[in-house]
């Protein structure tokens, strides 16, 4: 039996195909027609209300901004960061650069919760690290602002993003040949100049890609916030938890939900432009 | 040299076991159109990326018009680089690489333009100024790279095998192109190649380089017809090598002497295929039976055994008229011009 290679292709395509249209967009639709819902005693009921959204705008929008700007920070150190680590390990440590790259990629066996745990530990009154700083002579009583903060989820989930930040950012630089590098640098380039004229522009898809995972994953995170954000530390997935599961009022949790999705999706498209105006060259002709 | 622009003092390259460039020395004047000739693996870009700055050479002094540059990265030298398969910037525009160097300088962006536009004229490149990389032909790539180095005015112009990458046709066009320019600008270009043809035709002066070593250098001339030994005359151009012995300053072959001044023993005799002449009347002649003959287009390639059973090859011009050649298998007299033998060690 022959096939065409367009039947084939979607044959081949078909089991992935299904799975994300049962297991994501099939919920998803669902997920979206429930935030037109409303509870009546109780119950679940059919309607069509824009009351859900009125209210997320109302009660919740100075959560959703602090979620965003969390998550913002966290993608723009861990872009940078990973962008420099990244740097390091293509063109200047050499063998060494392995060993980093191995050290990175060796902190994904540690599970999600055992790393706040660890932060949690370190990050302390008593942590790691207050002791370090009272023993160097730098603060004479711990910090307490370390723990129990924004600062903290923004520290525990820099570095738990990293790696997955590192790998599309060194796969970019990968691409990057060394002649047009060289050929800057004969034409009086120094390094920076370099790096933001030639290397930056080449990978703009990948820092894009590290941002975004290193953006979507933190602003949708209710676990990290709880466990070291402290009181006052509350995101906007802890407020979409605590609609499902403790009021039991799934439009409005699925109203909040698609408000953030949508959000999100306008900082992606934002930050992919900006990405774009300051990496192509916009000098001569 | 009088007054060199640049000069090579005992200039070597050694990566931990191997020594790619053995100490040498080298003079290039101003003006000159320089080939560093060899096969792969003989040094010669190595030598090309210590000029250019990119390699810090193990031993020696690099001067450029008089200034000590050895200590130099290529941003603080006066050289620019061609490199292989070119290193163009594939997010800018043509307009953009050319423009890339001045800019970086700090040059009035008035008058990068207008340099740009100079440059985009130089090279025929006018219509795809606003072009990509990746949308230009191989020839075109070519010239965005040379007007890139050439919009810096480099007072030497280097070219790490710039032909190679291009097909038969378009590397001739672009030779002649490259003639062209080292005339109009009247820099000093200094290029390297593994193809002695593109190293004939391009060049004034051709340095031969085998294992790290300089071996020969001189006008294009010179190393053809009177090659410095076995290695250069089997490089450049086709050569008979006729084992023969010196005696007393003489080499004896063909029935008579060749001068050759040097230590008596084994030699052997180099004479091009087209050097060769049909019939017995030079002093130097040999007797063979044709073994091969060939049409080779412009010339008929036509091989002789000897009586000693070496082979020898005579390239004759196909198109013109004269005595009838003998048939393959006859009997047939090699005269040798005592001014086109050269003597090399064997």
């Amino acid at each position: 039996m022959s096939l065409s290679p367009a039947t084939r292709r979607a044959l081949g395509l078909s089991p992935a195909l299904a799975i994300f249209g049962l297991f994501f967009a099939l919920p998803m639709a669902y997920l979206l027609v429930v935030t037109f819902w409303r509870i009546k005693r109780y119950r679940l009921t059919p309607d069509f209300t824009l009351g859900n959204y009125a209210d997320v705008f109302g009660d919740y929008l100075h959560a959703l901004g602090f979620t965003l700007a969390i998550a913002l920070t966290i993608a723009l150190i861990t872009t940078a960061l990973a962008f420099a680590i990244a740097y390091l390990i293509r063109f200047r440590s050499g063998l060494f650069g392995q060993i980093i790259l191995l050290s990175a990629l060796a902190t994904l066996f540690g599970g999600y919760l055992v790393k706040i745990y660890a932060w949690k530990a370190m990050l302390g009154a008593q942590g790691s690290v207050n002791l370090l700083l009272i023993t160097l002579g730098l603060i004479d009583e711990p910090i307490s602002w370390l723990l129990y903060s924004p600062a903290a989820v923004v520290i525990t989930l820099v570095h738990f993003m990293l790696p997955f930040a590192l790998l599309p950012i060194l796969a970019g630089l990968r691409g990057v040949s060394e002649a047009p590098l060289e050929a800057a640098r004969d034409l009086g380039a120094k390094p920076w100049q370099i790096t933001r004229d030639i290397v930056l522009p080449q990978c703009r898809g990948s820092l894009f890609s590290a941002f975004s995972i290193a953006f979507l994953i933190p602003a949708g995170d209710y676990v990290t916030p709880r466990l070291v954000g402290g009181p006052e530390t509350f995101m906007v997935g802890n407020f979409i938890e605590n609609l499902f599961v403790g009021r039991m009022n799934a439009p409005m949790g699925a109203a909040l939900a698609f408000t953030t999705l949508l959000a999100c999706g306008i900082v992606l498209v934002a930050a992919n432009w900006l990405l774009a105006r300051a990496l192509t060259p916009k000098w001569g002709r | 040299m009088s007054d060199p622009l640049l000069r090579l003092r005992n200039i070597s390259k050694r990566y931990r076991e191997t020594q790619a460039v053995h100490p040498l020395d080298l003079e290039v004047g101003r003006g000159d159109f320089v080939a560093l000739l060899g096969p792969s693996g003989c040094g010669k870009t190595t030598l090309l990326r210590m000029i250019g700055g990119f390699l810090p050479p193990s031993t020696g002094s690099i001067e450029i018009g008089g200034q000590d540059v050895t200590a130099l990265g290529p941003e603080k030298r006066n050289t620019n680089m061609v490199f292989q398969g070119y290193g163009l910037f594939p997010h800018m525009t043509v307009a953009q690489n050319i423009g890339y160097g001045p800019r970086i300088a700090g040059r009035d962006p008035e008058q990068i333009d207008l340099e740009v536009v100079r440059m985009l004229n130089l090279v025929h490149l006018g219509a795809v100024a606003d072009r990509l990389p990746a949308a230009l032909s191989g020839g075109q790539q070519q010239r965005v790279a040379l007007a890139r180095a050439l919009v810096m005015r480099p007072s030497i112009l280097l070219l790490d095998e710039p032909l190679a990458a291009l097909d038969l046709k378009l590397r001739k066009a672009m030779q002649d192109e490259l003639k062209a320019l080292h005339k109009a600008i009247g820099g000093t270009f200094i290029f390297v190649t593994h193809d002695q043809g593109e190293a004939i035709d391009l060049a004034n002066r051709i340095v031969i380089m085998e294992a790290g070593r300089i071996v020969q250098q001189g006008t294009p001339e010179d190393v053809y017809r009177r090659p410095a030994s076995r290695f250069v005359a089997s490089f450049v151009g086709d050569a008979n090598m006729l084992p023969a012995v010196r005696k007393g300053g003489e080499v004896a072959i063909g029935g008579g002497r060749l001068p050759s001044p040097g230590p008596d023993g084994a030699v052997l005799v180099v004479i091009r295929p087209d050097d060769v002449t049909l019939g017995g009347a030079e002093p130097l002649s040999l007797a063979g039976t044709l073994t091969e003959s060939r049409f080779m287009g412009p010339y008929l390639r036509l091989v002789v055994t000897l009586a000693d059973g070496a082979a020898l090859t005579v390239h004759r011009p196909s198109g013109v008229d004269g005595p009838a050649l003998p048939g393959v298998g006859d009997a047939i007299a090699l005269g040798l011009p005592a001014a086109a033998c050269s003597v090399v060690a064997p």
